[in-house]
């Protein structure tokens, strides 16, 4: 394990979507959180935020979750940064392709917001 | 020693000739007509004397004519045979006929040297239309029905990308949905009142239901159409067991039931997907859960049979009507129970738990009988060289 969980940089372009989370993640799981709504934002502020952890939504327009996530790890300083996919396709082999793309793991919308935190905290505990 | 045929009148020869269902034309060396059959003429409207001793070329028109002609010099110079089929070609014999009438048929014709020493030729005509049309017909209805089976198969492949893509749109507001409600249930925003607790909760279940039913009818349609793959493995049917209680123990504790597992003394390996045959024990577990009495026992355990596995989920519940026995597995088929305890069901479960079990080369089936239970049978066929061979030959993609 790393170190204690606390900064997460979360990428979500629904609106709706993301403040649900953001609650669900500050006010249920005591988190810091940084939002954007397109990869693009993300990548450039990354450095200023200095995450431990990475949530991404999957698919967005202009540059979708897993490109995003590509250009965030060229940055020494992030090649290793953990990142958690939430996605709304969750068959069996969409999940495999997101992890063969970089993720720890990968929650599935809808996500009941009470849980979300446990469940970032679980894989977090998790990690190597 | 030869023998020969009492047959030897002239009159019973052309009498046989006369009814022969063939053309027959017998041509001279400059292929003038010396014998022209009453075939020809009824088929013609011809008569013999109008065509004895004139060239073929005033009878019969077609381009394949000059085709013919060489065949007929070649019996009559060389004494060669021919035949020229045209039966699948657009060939049409047509004939020159001063009574308007026409001779057009798809012809076959066979062309010989007669064999004596007159220098004459045989051309003998047979009509194929009605067998060219015959398999012009099935070639066209094969075509068809090739045609068909791509379309079938292109809008088979929409079906899935359709059933893909909906799923996914509607799970993006139901992210929303579902997640608002939960925040709110969950008094993040603040407490309410028991109404409004009640109200919340019926809101939430409901969306939760909404969210089975988008991803049972994925489910479904992914098995139907052969396009979710099943991972394939030697399982062990006591850890599936556990797995399974395990599961459902939440949901038991929930609703008030019991669920008590026996395991293989001997415990068995199966060939299977893990996850789906879970899946299925999942859907009867819970179905059993729902149909009991609070406070009931729900059974699950395994019986090993020579080829299989026989697992049994057995409670002793409200069982199952007559009338629901025969379309248990269909589609949005839903009992209700007695405490509407069932109220967050799809009525995919079992026909989802079916799909599943086929594709294990099993069978699932069930004994009820109203008030007294309701046991289920699933058979999945031990992981023998056999059964592992045959699963995957039922198993290969399309």
């Amino acid at each position: 394990m790393p170190k204690t969980l606390n900064k997460i940089l979360y990428v979500e372009d629904e609106l709706d979507i993301q403040a649900i989370a953001q609650i669900a993640l500050e006010a249920v799981g005591g988190f810091t959180l940084k939002t954007f709504t397109n990869g693009y934002d993300a990548i450039d502020e990354i450095s200023n935020y200095q995450p431990d952890l990475i949530l991404l939504d999957v698919m967005m327009p202009g540059i979708d979750g897993p490109s995003t996530l590509k250009e965030i790890r060229k940055k020494p300083e992030f090649e290793h940064i953990p990142a958690i996919f939430m996605t709304a396709k969750v068959q069996p082999e969409e999940v495999n392709e997101l992890r063969e793309n970089g993720a720890i793991d990968v929650i599935a919308k809808p996500f009941d917001p009470m849980e979300l935190a446990n469940i970032i905290k679980k894989i977090w505990e998790n990690l190597d | 020693m030869k023998q020969h045929s009492s047959i030897n009148n002239i009159e019973i020869l052309d009498s046989i000739i006369d009814q022969t269902v063939h053309g027959l034309i017998v041509l001279d060396t400059e292929l003038k007509i010396q014998y022209w059959n009453q075939w020809m003429e009824s088929k013609s409207g011809i008569y013999s004397y109008e065509v004895i001793n004139q060239t073929i070329d005033h009878v019969f028109a077609n381009s394949n004519l000059i085709r013919i002609k060489g065949a007929l010099k070649k019996a009559i110079d060389k004494g060669q045979s021919a035949s020229l089929s045209q039966s699948f070609s657009d060939f049409k014999l047509r004939l020159y006929n001063n009574k308007q009438k026409t001779l057009e048929i798809i012809p076959q014709i066979a062309i010989s040297p007669l064999k004596d020493s007159s220098k004459l030729c045989l051309m003998q005509i047979t009509d194929v239309s009605a067998a060219v049309t015959r398999e012009r017909l099935l070639k066209s209805i094969a075509n068809e029905a090739h045609l068909g089976k791509e379309a079938a198969e292109n809008l088979s492949q929409l079906k899935s990308s359709f059933v893909a893509t909906v799923s996914h749109e509607l799970r993006t507001p139901l992210t929303s949905i579902i997640g608002s409600l939960g925040l709110l249930k969950g008094g993040v925003v603040g407490e309410h009142n028991d109404a409004q607790s009640n109200l919340l909760n019926i809101a939430y279940r409901n969306s939760e239901l909404l969210l089975s039913l988008i991803n049972s009818i994925l489910d479904l349609e992914k098995i139907e159409s052969g396009t979710i793959e099943f991972n394939f493995k030697n399982i062990s049917i006591n850890d599936l067991l556990e797995q399974a209680t395990s599961g459902i123990a939440g949901y038991g504790e929930q609703v008030g039931i019991n669920f008590r597992l026996t395991l293989l003394q001997d415990n068995l390996m199966v060939y299977g997907d893990y996850h789906k045959l879970l899946q299925v024990l999942n859907n009867l577990l819970s179905n059993a859960a729902k149909f009991s009495q609070k406070g009931q026992t729900v059974k699950l355990y395994a019986k090993p049979e020579k080829h299989f596995v026989r697992i049994i989920v057995e409670d002793k519940g409200q069982g199952i009507p007559e009338a629901f026995k025969s379309t248990i597995y269909d589609k949005f088929t839903q009992l209700e129970s007695q405490d509407n305890r069932n109220a967050n069901g799809t009525g995919l479960g079992l026909a989802i738990a079916k799909l599943i079990v086929d594709k294990h080369n099993g069978k699932i089936d069930f004994e009820s009988i109203i008030g007294k239970g309701t046991t289920f049978y699933v058979d999945i066929p031990i992981a023998s060289e056999i059964n592992i061979k045959k699963i995957q030959n039922n198993n290969k993609m399309p």
